[in-house]
């Protein structure tokens, strides 16, 4: 038995393939690829001698084998002659296979196509319906622009015909002649209006398809079909409320793709027209309350529904209708519905804002959905939501959710978040909270603009510096993975380092702790032993170090320190080395270390981004837009001999730019103010805040000296609040000032006394007198400006104790006022002679003017210089 | 607009492949159905039926073994075009008379001709079963 089928099969396997049944037989019973590429090639050559042979009875076998070949992925472009003979045949089996090989094998750019063309035409008027059906069908899918104008006018008549049949494949063959020759479409509109008057619904889908593709590519077709919008909506009504017609109908509701493709029309038509719209708002309430969304038809209309209402110009009742479906499809368990819905609700939560709110709830519930495509709309949709009312709670929800999301997610919603929480934060502590709170949980995937923001904020909300450094310390103790994080901390620690040693013990998730000094230099050594760390973090944290040993005092802390810089001094790392290094220097200049690791300065406001592209563009434009302002600045500063930035060729972004920007921008409104108005809000404002130590004012007056003898103005050492700004960026902005000599002359020239005299001016006030200095001042309310008062200062020397000189004469306003000063006349005061300088004060708010002065001179009969403080005013009533 | 029409069973086979876009893609057709079928079939049940691929917007339903798989534009209803494959698969079953799979292999030019019926270029032409199988019986008849 067992040979027998054997030998049957062997015989069988070696005849040849007469069917097409036996060849996919054939290819079926093939277990390896090549064995299936060896069987196809074999007929292939088989096929190509039958071709050659011309035999019109085999030719249908011949074709329908080559297009199965051709399925399975084989070349059979040398049957398509075969295929047109096949399509001459006046049978309409053959003809019916040779059409469908012209469409398979057949395309456009082959030249065979204008054989085609011939055999079409013929066909196209053949009296049986169907062949001329195949021929339209075959036109509509492939013909070419030729063929098309060729066989256009043929389309348009059958278009009139009488036979539904026809008629819908007509409308379709139109379709295609329009999109591939669009100026042809005149041709057609007459015909496709009276298609709208048909009965066949056939032939309405088709024709209403023809009408839609006619208005996406001609918009001026848009107002010759408005006047059918009250026809379409007739059919819309006769659909909706027919009962029931078992002809069109699909699980209870009637036709519905005819009622989607209406919908669809209508949607364009109604685009941008008020009329139209408000025709339509009737049905389109009906359809959407009738409509059942049990089943997937129903929702695909009411999903069409909410898509039209949402593009005409509907009233208001009907948006609200529409976005309650959407809500209803949200909490649907289908996933299908709930990604449509998610969808649409993106695209229109810009109009219906208000609206979508309601449904805040189930989007939040959307983010935890198993279907990551759902997860993705839903958080776009979160994050679009966010407005001052709700942004504490959805924050909440949405930093929550960023400890589950994915990596790719956790870019852009730190990124998000931290700009939702930059535009609506209700206050500033909040703010730091939830960027804390964020960095925690990402710090990996924080964006560097992000980083800077956090910084930013930070150094501007002076008083929550306590609050943040303590925070923040307490998170890196417990966790320097993220890097974000990390870098952020030690940059925040090193600016503040003093303020968390000093603050004592302090409460973080219910654990007390207190940082000292060497617990603060030992976390920042163990980041730098850690395994997380790479190039960015140690060049923070080497800065970190070096500002804090300006700021912490004690011995032990210093030693360490200088023994970790010194340790890195040898590093691989060019950068680091550098760093290293010249900071180790920076020990050797003990008077003006302090003076260089100062504080600083606030950075300006500044929104993270402009607009809603965040791409790397924007970030990168707005940097470059400040760029072009450091430039005259650097030139001035250049001038003067200081570099422009320390830190010079650094990447870190954070340190370097800031800086630059940072020095440069109260440079620049120093020298604008000076052009404009002498009173500006420039930043050079005086408070009675301190600079950390009298070293300090003393490194600035080292600064001043190396300049020369130029007056600047200083704030006093007071109370121990961190200044915002760096004394030194105050030297520099006062230097500034002072610079466009051209302006002095007018300044001292402003409300100069003339005389140089010897007695005391007449209506000075006097506010020093020792050493044979005194010092008064005569008061003028500036004529332009009433809140302006112009101080000339006098110096008289009376010659007691020889000639003054080295004269430095600094003063310091309540805070509710700004001081600015020009330059001395001179800074030595001969005996008995007299020396000015102007001082303005501007006063808007009136208060009453108060001096604190600090004046700094040498006695050249003792030679030692002598340093004084004195306090003056507040000026008598009447005297400006 | 519907761009490509592919049935491919669960070891990523193409059984139907159909395109009417202007041959874009007949240069890699193979690799391109492959690379679709591969993320079709890796979906799991409870996903959608709908996701973006490209410029396509890719719809498909299962039935027994075989994935129905639709591409078109993103201005589609996804939900129509579920509802056209329906149609069309309920015609098929009417004409072989509950369709298996190895129908489709064995009748591929029946299962083209249905199609041309059902949509033409690209766009929804009939859906009302009997005008859509009446072409194909008048075939044998004649």
């Amino acid at each position: 038995m067992n040979s027998l089928n054997d030998i049957s099969q062997q015989i069988l396997a070696r005849l040849p393939l007469f069917r097409l049944k036996d060849l996919i037989k054939a290819v079926r019973a093939c277990k390896t690829a090549a064995e299936e590429r060896a069987v196809v090639q074999k007929e292939s050559a088989k096929l190509r001698t039958a071709i050659k042979e011309e035999n019109s009875d085999a030719r249908h076998t011949t074709v329908a084998k080559l297009l199965y070949i051709y399925m399975l992925g084989y070349p059979a472009h040398f049957g398509q002659m075969e295929c047109l003979k096949l399509a001459a045949s006046p049978k309409f089996v053959d003809k019916r296979l040779g059409y469908l090989g012209i469409m398979l094998l057949i395309d456009e750019k082959t030249e065979v196509l204008t054989l085609v063309t011939n055999s079409l035409k013929n066909d196209l008027n053949h009296h049986n319906m169907y062949i001329v059906g195949l021929a339209l069908c075959t036109l509509g899918n492939i013909s070419s622009s030729e063929m098309a104008r060729d066989l256009c006018s043929e389309v348009e008549k059958l278009l009139g015909s009488s036979n539904t049949y026809i008629r819908k494949k007509a409308a379709l063959a139109a379709l295609r002649i329009i999109r591939r020759v669009p100026e042809l479409h005149e041709n057609f509109i007459s015909k496709s209006k009276a298609l709208l008057n048909d009965r066949s619904h056939g032939v309405l889908v088709t024709g209403v398809t023809l009408i839609t593709e006619m208005c996406q590519q001609h918009p001026e077709n848009v107002q010759l079909f408005r006047k059918a919008v009250p026809l379409l909506v007739r059919h819309l009504k006769n659909l909706v409320s027919a009962g029931f017609s078992p002809e069109h109908d699909v699980t209870g509701v009637t036709d519905p793709f005819l009622q989607v493709k209406i919908l669809r029309l209508m949607r364009i038509l109604a685009k941008n027209d008020q009329e139209a719209s408000d025709a339509m708002n009737d049905i389109l309430a009906q359809v959407a309350t009738n409509t059942e969304s049990t089943k997937n038809v129903g929702n695909s209309i009411l999903y069409e529904t909410v898509l039209t209402i949402m593009e005409i110009q509907s009233e208001a009742g009907l948006r609200v209708l529409a976005v309650n479906i959407l809500g209803k499809f949200l909490s649907n368990r289908d996933n299908n519905i709930r990604y449509v819905a998610l969808e649409t609700l993106n695209k229109t939560v810009g109009m219906e804002t208000q609206a979508v709110q309601r449904h805040r709830n189930i989007i939040l519930d959307c983010l935890r959905d198993g279907d990551i495509s759902i997860r993705r709309r839903a958080l776009e949709l979160s994050f679009a939501l966010i407005n001052e009312g709700n942004v504490r709670v959805l924050t909440r929800e949405l930093l929550a959710f960023l400890e589950v999301a994915d990596s790719e997610f956790k870019q852009s919603m730190t990124y998000k978040i931290s700009l939702a929480a930059e535009r609506f934060a209700p206050n500033k502590r909040w703010h730091i909270d939830t960027m804390l709170r964020m960095l925690k949980l990402a710090g990996n995937f924080v964006r560097e603009e992000v980083l800077a923001g956090f910084i930013r904020l930070v150094a501007q909300s002076s008083e929550l510096h306590q609050y943040t450094v303590q925070k923040l310390y307490a998170s890196l103790k417990r966790d320097i993975s993220q890097e974000g994080l990390v870098l952020a901390s030690v940059w925040v620690i090193g600016e503040y380092g003093d303020v968390l040693t000093t603050s004592g013990s302090f409460e973080d998730e219910n654990v007390t702790m207190e940082a000292n000094e060497t617990s603060v230099v030992g976390l920042l050594e163990s980041i730098l032993m850690g395994p997380y760390v790479n190039q960015l973090t140690r060049e923070y944290v080497m800065t970190a170090l070096i500002k804090l040993s300006s700021r912490l005092n004690e011995a032990s802390v210093q030693a360490k320190i200088k023994d970790i810089l010194q340790r890195h001094t040898t590093s691989m790392e060019v950068e680091i080395q550098q760093r290293a290094v010249e900071y180790m220097n920076m020990f050797s200049f003990d008077d003006i270390r302090p003076a260089v690791l100062e504080r600083m300065p606030v950075p300006e406001t500044r929104t993270i981004i402009q607009t809603n592209n965040n791409g790397p563009d924007s970030p990168a434009l707005e940097r470059s837009s400040n760029r072009p302002g450091p430039s005259d600045q650097d030139l001035l500063l250049d001038l003067m001999g200081v570099g422009t930035a320390s830190g010079g060729g650094s990447n870190d972004v954070m340190e370097a730019s800031p800086q630059v920007q940072k020095a440069t921008i109260p440079q620049k409104s120093q020298n604008s103010d000076l052009l404009a108005d002498l009173f500006g809000t420039s930043g050079s404002s005086e408070q009675s805040t301190s600079s950390p130590a009298p070293a300090a004012a003393s490194g600035g007056s080292a600064l001043l000296d190396l300049l020369g003898d130029i007056a600047g103005e200083k704030s006093t050492p007071a109370a121990s609040t961190p200044p915002p700004y760096a004394t030194g960026l105050d030297t520099l902005a006062s230097l500034g000032q002072s610079l466009p000599n051209s302006r002095s002359p007018e300044l001292s020239g402003a409300g100069l006394q003339a005389n140089n005299s010897l007695p005391p001016v007449s209506n000075g006030h006097q506010a020093y007198s020792k050493n044979g200095l005194t010092i008064s001042f005569v008061p003028s309310r500036d004529r332009n400006n009433g809140s302006i008062i112009n101080i000339q200062v006098h110096f008289q020397n009376n010659g007691s104790q020889g000639t003054i000189s080295g004269l430095q004469f600094q003063a310091a306003v309540p805070k509710s006022q700004k001081l600015q000063m020009a330059a001395a006349s001179n800074s030595t005061v001969d005996p008995n002679s007299t020396e000015k300088q102007l001082m303005r004060i501007h006063n808007p708010q009136q208060t009453a003017v108060k001096l604190r002065l600090r004046i700094s001179y040498i006695l050249s009969s003792t030679g030692q210089r002598v340093d004084d403080l004195a306090e003056f005013g507040p000026f008598p009533e009447g005297a400006f | 607009m519907i761009h490509f029409v592919l049935i491919v069973n669960r070891r990523c086979q193409t059984r139907f492949s159909r395109y009417y876009n202007d041959n874009e893609i007949t240069k890699q057709k193979s690799g391109f159905e492959l690379e679709i079928a591969r993320k079709t079939v890796i979906r799991k049940p409870g996903q959608c039926l709908f996701f973006k691929h490209g410029k396509y917007t890719i719809v498909y339903r299962i039935y027994a073994s075989l994935y129905f798989v639709v591409g078109c534009d993103e201005q589609e209803n996804e939900f129509g075009i579920l509802e056209s494959i329906q149609a069309w698969v309920e015609a098929m079953d009417c004409y072989f008379e509950k369709v298996t799979e190895l129908d489709l292999v064995f009748n591929l030019e029946k299962v083209h001709m249905i199609m041309d019926e059902i949509v033409l270029k690209g766009s929804l032409a009939e859906t009302n079963q009997e005008r859509v199988l009446a072409p194909i019986y008048a075939l044998t008849d004649a």
